[in-house]
């Protein structure tokens, strides 16, 4: 026999007993395992790129499966999330209901005014209903308008900061009376304050109930700035809305006068 | 009063309907009126878009007035009675979802098709610009004469935020304009 080859035969065998030997003898298992380590990595990652190739068709296949039940998934997600958030808006608005000292009804916003001069809603509730002219309309959050034509199943409502709306209001803290007026754009000011008014940033401003045409304690907002009038001697107030005029949904009816 | 039958009822529909096609050259029909029925169902859907989808695109408080735009754009391509008849029923369904007195929309979009009407006959609003000035002079009247009539009603609005309101009005519907002058005259081809 060649001595190269009895040299390579004799090679394999002791390294067929130290393998045997260190598989059996537990301290030289580890390194064992650790030294073919990075090997089957490389060829793990060969195969699976070759079973990516052999299997490609199957693959894309699967791939759309998937993506359009995942497309479905995420619809019946969003979905859920509005219905969520519906569920929880309607729940305020049963809780406050009621805890109301009125009687209210429930009514969803269908429109608005097209006219960029004006501020007002299309609700879906009208004579049917029990809703008529000059009742008041509020979210749970704070004064919205009033009902100023009803038909027999949608209203219109006067925002508060249309420029034809007049709110008789006072201060929370000092009852400082005073008439809020809409400015369009979200903003409603409280005029015929006099100049020594007790007036500060952040004080609550709700109904007085003067005038009959709201009912008394309902929160309009918050005053957010404090000015000069103009060639009168009166000092106006910026106030903050409490409900967000821009972006109504769902409101509530004062059935009460 | 006489009440119809089933079959005068389905005549009298058919008779209507029919009223609608002309046979063409070529032996069949086509459907007339088709521009003014394209031009009422755009403004239908023009007045509908602006009463709920356009209030959660307001910038500054302010949405851009497509209702006119259509109006405006419209007269362009139809005649003066037909663009008097989309100018009522526009102002009509701005009364009935606003608050000024009823019928005073019907009115002052009327007048300004008729101003756009006699502005298209002596200049030529083919050009952009021209169209664009147009839309922009309509929509600054309008808004002074509602301003008008809301001091006539009593109410006040601070000139500043008028000229706000008007500006910002102005440049949204011009934007708003192109794409509806797109979709008028692709329709009324």
């Amino acid at each position: 026999m060649p001595s190269r080859k009895k040299k390579l035969i004799l090679a394999f065998l002791a390294a067929a007993v130290i393998i045997l030997a260190a598989s059996v003898i537990p301290f030289l298992r580890k390194p064992l395992i650790d030294s073919l380590g990075w090997p089957l990595d490389f060829f793990s990652k060969i195969s699976g790129h070759a079973q990516g190739i052999i299997l490609y068709r199957q693959n894309q296949i699967q791939n759309q499966q998937l993506t359009k039940e995942l497309s479905l998934i995420n619809r019946q997600l969003h979905e859920s999330e509005e219905l969520y958030l519906e569920n929880i808006r309607l729940r305020k608005l049963l809780d406050f209901k009621e805890k109301s000292a009125y009687p209210l009804t429930p009514a969803n916003v269908v429109g608005y005014d097209p006219s960029n001069l004006s501020s007002i809603i299309i609700i879906d509730k009208g004579k049917k209903q029990g809703v008529k002219p000059g009742l008041a309309v509020i979210v749970n959050e704070g004064l919205v308008g009033r009902i100023i034509d009803a038909g027999d199943l949608t209203s219109k409502v006067l925002l508060i900061d249309d420029i034809n709306s007049g709110v008789a209001a006072f201060i929370q803290r000092n009852r400082q009376k005073g008439l809020i007026s809409g400015s369009l754009g979200g903003r409603i000011i409280l005029h015929y304050l006099p100049p020594e008014a007790d007036i500060e940033v952040g004080d609550l401003v709700i109904t007085s109930g003067l005038g009959g045409l709201y009912p008394k304690g309902i929160l309009i907002g918050r005053v957010a700035k404090i000015q000069e009038g103009g060639s009168h001697p009166e000092i106006l107030a910026v106030v903050a809305p409490s409900a967000n005029l821009t972006k109504l949904e769902e409101v509530l009816v004062v059935l009460s006068e | 009063m006489k009440i119809l039958g089933i079959d005068q009822r389905i005549n009298l529909a058919a008779g209507f309907f029919g009223s609608l096609y002309r046979k063409s050259a070529l032996g069949n029909y086509r459907l007339q009126y088709r521009r003014q029925i394209y031009a009422f169902l755009i403004l239908f859907i023009a007045g509908l878009t602006q009463a709920t989808l356009l209030n959660y695109f307001r910038i500054f408080s302010v949405k851009p007035d497509i209702i006119l735009a259509v109006l405006i754009i419209s007269s362009l391509f139809l005649n003066l009675g037909w663009s008097v008849s989309l100018a009522f029923f526009g102002g009509i369904f701005c009364d009935l979802m606003g608050n000024l007195p009823y019928g005073f929309n019907a009115i002052l979009f009327i007048l300004s098709i008729i101003l756009v009407k006699r502005i298209s006959s002596k200049l030529s609003v083919e050009n952009i610009f021209i169209r664009n000035a147009v839309i922009c002079l309509i929509i600054v009247l309008n808004n002074l004469a509602v301003r008008f009539i809301l001091l006539a009603l009593g109410s006040s609005l601070a000139f500043g935020i008028f000229l706000r309101f008007t500006v910002i009005q102005s440049i949204l519907t011009l934007l708003a304009a192109l794409p509806i002058y797109r979709l008028l005259a692709h329709s009324f081809k």
